[in-house]
């Protein structure tokens, strides 16, 4: 079985523009960033993790819904690094994915314990399993 | 029949199969369950669908004056269906669903111009006749795995719906596909439309 956050990653790293944004502080499998990372003096980041999903009836493909948190210090470059990442998978395909679609739209949130502002979005990803 | 077997309860997908009519199927007391059938046989590729294996009988009622319900029930018609959904979107398959005699164009990449596979559809009367086949598994009550198979001797193919092109469903491109069979008078009376076969035990 294919790793599907690695490709979901390697695809969004391949983007120039969302790169620009949060450089290479793209952390899968994981709901928040990691233990020390400061947005004041790394940038934005995003996170992302498979919430669900299931495979096609062969297990041919990889179906997952995939939930992306996208950090940044304001709410403003939260929502910019969040239409990057709807530039970068919204119908994209490509080396790492075959498929992406918007499941939920983003909704501006924040984190309780840092106060950190990120928009919460949804997408389904179909990879190739092998 | 008797008394009730859990093994014989079989949950199982099933591969399907195509070759020339007339090929000999594969031996059900030597070709293990997975082991590619030979011959002339080939796989079906992926499906994105069950494959679904249907029986119909048309039947007749005899009834006289003196009973009231019928006393005599003949066959007089029957039918024998496949159906799935192709997930591999190729010239290959789509001139198999719609039982295209015609071969398949394919030419291959050179410098500076690209690879490619060529069908049609339109305007042929004839359609295209294939023995078909599926296998799926049995496992027996000690865990070993044996095929159940199905042959059909001769039947046509039909694109059996819609083929959907969509960025903004959750779903992807298949080729619907119904198999009916035709009768082969050259098999024996009561299975001239399709076998069964299922291995029960390994060979000592």
């Amino acid at each position: 079985m294919k790793d599907e956050l690695l490709a979901i990653r390697n695809h969004l790293l391949s983007k120039p523009v969302l790169a620009a944004l949060v450089d290479t502080h793209v952390f899968a499998g994981r709901n928040v960033p990691p233990p020390g990372y400061s947005l004041r003096d790394s940038g934005p980041c995003i996170t992302f993790k498979v919430r669900g999903g299931l495979t096609d009836y062969e297990d041919a493909l990889l179906e997952p819904s995939i939930q992306f948190k996208c950090y940044a210090e304001t709410e403003l470059l939260a929502q910019e690094v969040y239409r990057a990442l709807f530039d970068a998978l919204q119908t994209a395909h490509g080396a790492y994915l075959l498929h992406a679609q918007l499941e939920q739209a983003g909704q501006q949130l924040e984190e309780p314990e840092t106060q950190w502002p990120f928009i919460l979005t949804f997408y389904k990803v179909f990879v190739r399993s092998t | 029949m008797g008394t009730p077997v859990v093994a014989n309860i079989v949950k199982s997908g099933a591969w399907l199969y195509q070759a020339p009519v007339g090929e000999t199927i594969p031996a059900i007391t030597t070709v293990g369950y997975g082991v590619a059938w030979g011959g002339n046989w080939v796989r079906v590729g992926y499906t994105k669908e069950a494959l679904k294996c249907k029986y119909e009988g048309r039947e007749t009622d005899i009834s006289v004056e003196e009973h009231l319900s019928p006393i005599r029930r003949w066959r007089i018609e029957e039918t024998a269906t496949l159906e799935t959904v192709l997930a591999e979107l190729t010239a290959t398959y789509l001139q198999l669903a719609a039982s295209e005699a015609k071969a398949v164009t394919t030419v291959a990449a050179g410098a500076g111009t690209a690879g490619y596979e060529r069908t049609g559809l339109g305007d042929e009367v004839v359609l295209a006749e294939h023995a078909w086949g599926f296998e799926g598994l049995y496992l027996s009550s000690t865990g070993s795995e044996f095929p159940v198979r199905v042959y059909i001797w001769k039947g046509t193919a039909v694109i059996n719906g819609e083929l959907e092109f969509s960025k903004k469903s959750d779903d992807y491109v298949g080729i619907p596909l119904q198999i009916k069979a035709l009768c082969d008078p050259t098999q024996t009376e009561g299975e001239r439309i399709l076998r069964f076969d299922r291995v029960t035990a390994a060979a000592l």
